[in-house]
């Protein structure tokens, strides 16, 4: 693979919670209703410097990750971002119907609560997790048109920084005197705190898995825009940038870039054509409010632990958890230390990923330039699931090497997506003998993708909520799936394999998971949220 | 491949001897010659004969190599044996390590140093046998494999040496049932290939070397081996004068060199397959093999101690045959050699494999089955349409069948023809395999989901997007109402032959079916044109569905993918290919593109590579899942009911075909639902939420370990044996 084989891509032009991901501790997602087009348009065109562009991003990462080398610790550096995205119906105010059609209108237009029942959400309006009880974007909730995300290092450099955008925002008004913006929504997230930073409120590392895209930087178009370190020697060295990180191309994640070849990875096929140019460079991004009932989660595990081990001390529901999860609480994968949690194997970045499920890890080989890799036990060749449940989490969305209904395994890619959720809600100190304390918290799920019906549905109704999918047989997704009967089809059940090789089927009648609010959204480019703030053209 | 003396007493033995004389020189030249040999001078032993010079075939070759000795039975650990052991040893390593020694073998690697390190030999305690033959050889390298004891070694470059205790028979014989054995010799007609022949150690059987196939749960290896019996007596090739010890040592030398210059022998005989070959002559010959065949009776012209510089200075060897000077070489003069680290008096381990087990052979079969039709139908009228129903498709699996003989040659096939018989074994597996009935090529395209529903079911003119597109063993045909809006989708996933056969022997049947899931109006002309059916009839394309048209749609197909996926394939190192599309790139049963074929593929390939024998279930067909219908809803928002999809033909087990259409009483239609809020406009929408699916059989995990094969066709056997050959075809998709 040489540079000059992947796209050049303007990251001046690309919002920077896609790529490279505001990565911050803090996150505020404001939810607007367009109260007046004109006057929207006016105030979004006031924001559009703020909005940070994907080289902005990328450039202070790098700094930060250079300054944090050369001192040995904090950088020292803070900085506040801010994206804009917009719902079907945000588009089509600020435009027209047409032109929103011509971004989507298959599920982008339908919108998430009538798309809810495919992602396994519950049919009985009597549920909370039925859309008609949403907290935000759902039946009986205003409508969203635009979301805000700001992100920054500091909870009060967010609300400095809101309180600056209020104050411009407030200029903007309707010929009657409103705001051109209304505020129906917030959603406040923040990481855990303390040894659970990094981690989701169940207590396990989350993010570890994230693939990368593959481009040169137009600002230096010699170098591709994610680093490569594996030995270039090494087929390897063309599917990943850092082992385990596979490399995806652009059109994966952004509009009007060349797409993922599930026949070919390494070829990419045409851009998908767009029915309005400005589309390109953006990317739909899915928002969902995801309550997570921790006491609920570790009472199954508990539960599922004295089946399967015969005792539930904290050891037992530790390496139940890791094979419900594929990974232990640390991050580290259950296929490369199966027995124990190894936290060594989450500390550098060119371990944690690295694994496979099918087959056998092989050591990887960089090029000289990189330190030597730590000497850890590679990945356990798990084919049959005994040492990863087909029903565990990790091996559900992402089944890497794993025999796949779709063909192959290179397939599987064409369905990946990138995530840029954050926790909301107080975290538990050990989340393991958590009590219920009436209070919410869960993850304020975010993805971004070209498809929504390709990447995020797909993954929620085929793998996720599928019992025989993308394994025959291995019961829908452990934790993320929903495991109660609904609608003629029977409770989940998940195959975990003891330290003795006997195998144990457990029902799972819990969800741990329910949908409180969320919608579609399409985060355009630059040069797009220049054109919706222009005059719309009939 | 074997080290084989015939004494000339043993009239119907001495095969080789003779005719390698005769096409030497006159029998006084070649005593003058032997008599300049016997000097024990480095050189020629010989007068050249460069008809019998080796020739470089391709396959592998281990210029630089390891090599662990296991003694059989206990009695090896103590006096009287525990001595010649620890000699012998010495010797062997010494004799490997001999750079004059090496310096002859060397030619064949360019002349290139050559390297050899003997692994600490050991003591396996297993129960004395009266004979050890190679099925038992085979079994031990099995059992040694599975007790971790080879687990540290690098077995692609290793040699496992068996030496029998004293008295033990070593026979060739085994190690393949007899059908294995009649193919090969049947195969053995062109100059140059590998000979298989069942000896034993009574009869002028020294030893031998070969490969073992084993399968693991991370991938498959091979392990390269050689036993020795303890010549001495009437046993093996006792030499005039020497030490029981000292054979033993000729013999090991012999198969090292042989395995280190062609340690694929074994499969090229299994397989007919020259390529295999690493060097050997044109007649056949390996390195070690021909200069016994030279030294006739005389064996002491080619069975030497040979003075080498490390202790224990003199090593019983058998001469190799070398290139240079066209016949066996003795070393020549060397010096200034490093001492070889002599293994006498190290200590001595013994393993123990446990309780013995069973060797592993293919499965017996018990009494076949009649194949039932598809999804169990009752269509039948006539009393004998079962039973010929049955036997159609009993050759479509012999077919399959055949073409796994392809590449095997004789060996066990892991593909099996249910109606031939089931294995007797009650180790059985089951394996679903399911994937998703929307064509993923059309996924793939990178088109608007608009499009992709529009190509595969579009019909214009002679156009149809059914034939072009629905390749996933899934068809359907939607049926529109005057508005454009869809009224019902037909989805069927039966197999033209089903359909062919009703024509030829059940045409009445054939007619009531059209009529009664097509259209009243269907005649069997419209069916059947002169005395052939025609399954791209107006009635099952413009006008509807009643099966499968796509030409990669049928039994045949998922007959033939299955079967030939059951080929084990390798790498350029030797490594099994594991992955799908490397699979179904490397065997071509089938288009990679789509999900069915890779993923049927690496599924049976799996369970191939875990040593069952397989097959497909009863009743052999292809099924369709209830479309899932979370989701759909009416224009009032209400989800659907199962009612809309309806089991036509078939059982809720096996779907053959399924409409989904408003139920009766209804006030909506098709067209009036959504998916998730998004209109319902296509069949393929409902297409997508509806799985294919099969289900394959294994019988006796772990029973069969065929050799892998390179990517491609099968070997030409008819070109090694230069005769007209038959050529391979690829999967027919018979319409």
């Amino acid at each position: 693979m040489t540079t000059t084989q992947e796209p050049i891509l303007d990251l001046d032009d690309i919002q920077g919670n896609i790529y490279p991901g505001f990565n911050k501790d803090h996150q505020t997602i404001r939810c607007f209703t367009i109260v007046d087009a004109a006057a929207a348009r006016s105030a979004i065109a006031d924001l559009l410097p703020d909005v940070s562009t994907s080289a902005v991003v990328q450039a202070y990462a790098r700094l930060r990750a250079t300054l944090k080398r050369q001192r040995a610790g904090a950088s020292g550096l803070s900085a506040t971002w801010m994206n804009l995205s917009f719902s079907y119906s945000g588009l089509a105010k600020l435009s027209s119907a047409a032109i929103a059609d011509a971004v989507d209108d298959g599920a982008f237009k339908a919108g998430l609560p009538d798309r809810s029942p495919l992602l396994g959400d519950p049919l009985d309006e009597a549920e909370p997790g039925h859309p008609a009880n949403w907290l935000f974007g759902g039946f009986k909730t205003p409508s969203i048109d635009m979301v805000m995300t700001v992100a920054g290092d500091k909870r009060a450099d967010i609300a400095s920084y809101l309180g600056d955008i209020d104050a411009r925002m407030a200029a903007h008004k309707t010929p009657g005197g409103k705001p051109a913006l209304e505020l129906v929504f917030e959603l406040v997230g923040d990481t855990l705190g303390g040894e659970l930073n990094g981690h989701e409120h169940f207590g396990f590392r989350d993010g570890v898995s994230q693939p990368a895209i593959r481009g040169r930087a137009k600002s230096s178009p010699d170098k591709f825009i994610v680093e490569r370190i594996i030995d270039p020697a090494l087929s390897d060295a063309k599917s990943y940038g850092r082992p385990g990180q596979v490399l995806l191309w652009p059109g994966q994640i952004l509009l009007g870039q060349p797409t993922q070849n599930g026949q070919d990875p390494l070829k990419p096929n045409q851009p998908f054509p767009l029915k309005v140019g400005w589309a390109k460079n953006g990317s739909f991004m899915v928002l969902r409010m995801l309550q997570q009932d921790v006491p609920a989660f570790w009472a199954e595990i508990r539960s599922c632990a004295a089946k399967v081990l015969g005792r539930s001390d904290d050891a037992a529901i530790d390496w139940v958890g890791a094979r419900v999860v594929g990974r232990w609480r640390s991050g580290a994968p259950v296929t490369r230390t199966p027995d124990a949690d190894r936290p060594e194997f989450v500390a550098d970045n060119r371990v944690a990923n690295d694994f496979r499920f099918r087959l056998a890890g092989t050591r990887p080989q960089l090029v000289a330039t990189q330190p030597p890799l730590p000497d850890l036990p590679l990945s356990q060749a798990d084919p049959k699931g005994a040492i990863c449940p087909f029903a565990g989490h990790i091996r559900k969305v992402n089944p890497r090497d794993d025999a796949v209904e779709l063909g192959g395994p290179g397939d599987t890619l064409t369905h990946l997506l990138v995530r840029r959720g954050i926790p909301y809600g107080p975290a538990f100190a050990d989340p393991r003998h958590a009590a219920d304390d009436g209070k919410e918290r869960g993850l304020i799920f975010v993805s971004y993708q070209a498809s929504i019906e390709r990447q995020f549905e797909f993954l929620m109704q085929n793998w996720v909520n599928g019992d025989d999918l993308p394994h025959v047989g291995s019961g829908r997704d452990a934790v993320l799936g929903r495991h109660r009967p609904q609608e003629g089809a029977p409770a989940s059940s998940i195959e975990i394999v003891d330290g003795e090789g006997k195998s144990h089927r457990l029902v799972q009648m819990q969800d741990f998971i329910v949908a409180r609010g969320g919608g579609y959204f399409f985060s355009p480019s630059i040069t797009g949220l220049e054109q919706l703030t222009a005059e719309p053209v009939a | 491949m074997q080290h084989q003396y015939a004494p000339a007493h043993r009239i119907q033995s001495i095969v080789k001897a003779p005719k390698a004389k005769d096409r030497r020189q006159p029998a006084a030249a070649a005593a003058a010659a032997a008599k300049k040999g016997k000097g024990g001078a480095g050189g020629a032993v010989f007068p050249p004969f460069p008809k019998e010079d080796l020739v470089f075939r391709g396959g592998r070759t281990m210029p630089n190599m390891s090599f662990k000795t296991f003694y059989l039975g206990k009695g090896w650990a103590s006096a009287p044996l525990a001595a010649p052991r620890q000699k012998l040893d010495a010797a062997i390593d010494a004799a490997m390590s001999d750079p004059g020694l090496n310096g002859i073998v060397a030619q064949y690697f360019g002349n290139a140093p050559i390297t050899t390190k003997a692994l600490p030999s050991a003591v396996l305690d297993v129960p004395g046998e009266a004979t050890f033959d190679k099925g038992d050889i085979h079994n031990l390298v099995k059992r040694l494999f599975k007790s971790g004891n080879l687990a540290a070694l690098d077995l692609k470059t290793t040699l496992i040496n068996f030496v029998l205790p004293p008295r033990a028979v070593l026979s060739s014989d085994g190690g393949g049932n007899e059908r294995v054995k009649r193919v090969v010799r049947a195969a053995r007609t062109r100059p140059g290939t590998p000979e298989a022949e069942e000896e034993d150690s009574r009869n002028g059987l020294g030893g031998y070397h070969g490969s073992v196939h084993i399968q693991s749960p991370t991938g498959g290896v091979t392990v390269y081996y050689a036993a020795a019996v303890f010549s001495d007596g009437d046993n093996g090739i006792p030499i005039s004068g020497w030490e029981p010890w000292e054979n033993i040592c000729a013999t090991l030398y012999h198969e090292l060199c042989e395995a280190r210059t062609d340690p694929d022998v074994e499969d090229a005989i299994r397989t007919g397959d020259l390529r295999f070959i690493g060097w050997n002559s044109n007649s056949g010959q390996e390195i070690g093999d021909f200069p016994i065949g030279e030294a006739g009776s005389d064996l002491e012209r080619v069975f030497k101690r040979v003075t080498i510089a490390a202790e224990p200075h003199t090593v019983p060897i058998q001469l190799m045959w070398s290139n240079r000077v066209h016949g066996p070489e003795a070393p020549g003069a060397h010096a200034g050699l490093a001492m070889a680290a002599a293994l006498a008096g190290a200590a001595t381990e013994v393993i123990s494999l446990g309780p013995t087990t069973a060797a592993t052979t293919a499965p017996t079969f018990g009494n076949g089955i009649v194949l039932s039709p598809p999804g169990n139908l009752k269509d039948f009228k006539e009393k004998d349409s079962f039973a010929k129903w049955s036997s159609e498709r009993s050759k479509d699996f012999d077919e399959a069948i055949e073409r796994t003989q392809q590449y095997l040659k004789g060996l066990p096939s892991q593909y099996f023809n249910p109606t031939r018989g089931i294995p007797n074994t009650p180790d059985h597996a089951e394996q679903p395999i399911k994937w998703p009935g929307f064509p993923r090529k059309l996924e793939n395209l990178g088109l608007p989901l608009d499009e992709q529903f529009r190509r595969a079911e579009v019909i214009s003119g002679t156009s149809l997007g059914r034939l072009k597109s629905q390749d996933e063993y899934l068809e359907w045909f939607v049926t529109r109402g005057d508005d454009g809006r869809i009224v019902r989708v037909d989805f069927t996933c039966e197999g033209p032959e089903y359909w062919r056969f009703l024509a030829e022997h059940e045409p009445k049947v054939l007619l009531a079916l059209y009529q009664k899931h097509i259209s009243p109006d269907v005649k069997l002309p419209d069916l059947i044109t002169g005395k052939n059916y025609n399954p791209l009839n107006v009635w099952n394309t413009t006008r509807g569905a009643m099966h499968l048209i796509q030409p990669s749609n049928n039994l045949f197909a998922e007959i033939v993918i299955a079967g030939d996926a059951t080929i084990l394939r390798k790498n350029a190192d030797g490594s099994l290919k594991t992955e799908a599309q490397d699979l179904i790139d490397c065997a071509n049963y089938g288009d990679r593109g789509r999900a069915s074929d890779p993923h049927i593929g690496d599924l049976v390939n799996a369970l191939a590579r875990d040593g069952y024998v397989i097959s497909l279930k009863d009743p052999v067909g292809l099924y369709m899942s209830r479309p899932r219908l979370v989701g759909f809803t009416t224009p009032d928002k209400k989800p659907i009911s199962q009612d809309w999809f309806t089991v036509a033909r078939g059982s809720e087990e096996f779907i053959l075909r399924g409409v989904f259409a408003a139920p009766k009483g209804s006030k909506f239609t098709v067209g009036d639902l959504s998916i998730g809020g998004v209109p319902l406009r296509w069949g393929g929408q409902v297409a997508k939420v509806i799985d294919m699916g099969l289900t394959g059989v294994a019988y006796g995990k772990g029973t069969i370990s065929d050799p892998a094969f390179d990517c491609g066709d099968p070997p030409r056997t008819a070109v090694m044996a230069g005769a007209a050959f038959t050529d391979f075809h690829k999967p027919t998709r018979r319409m």
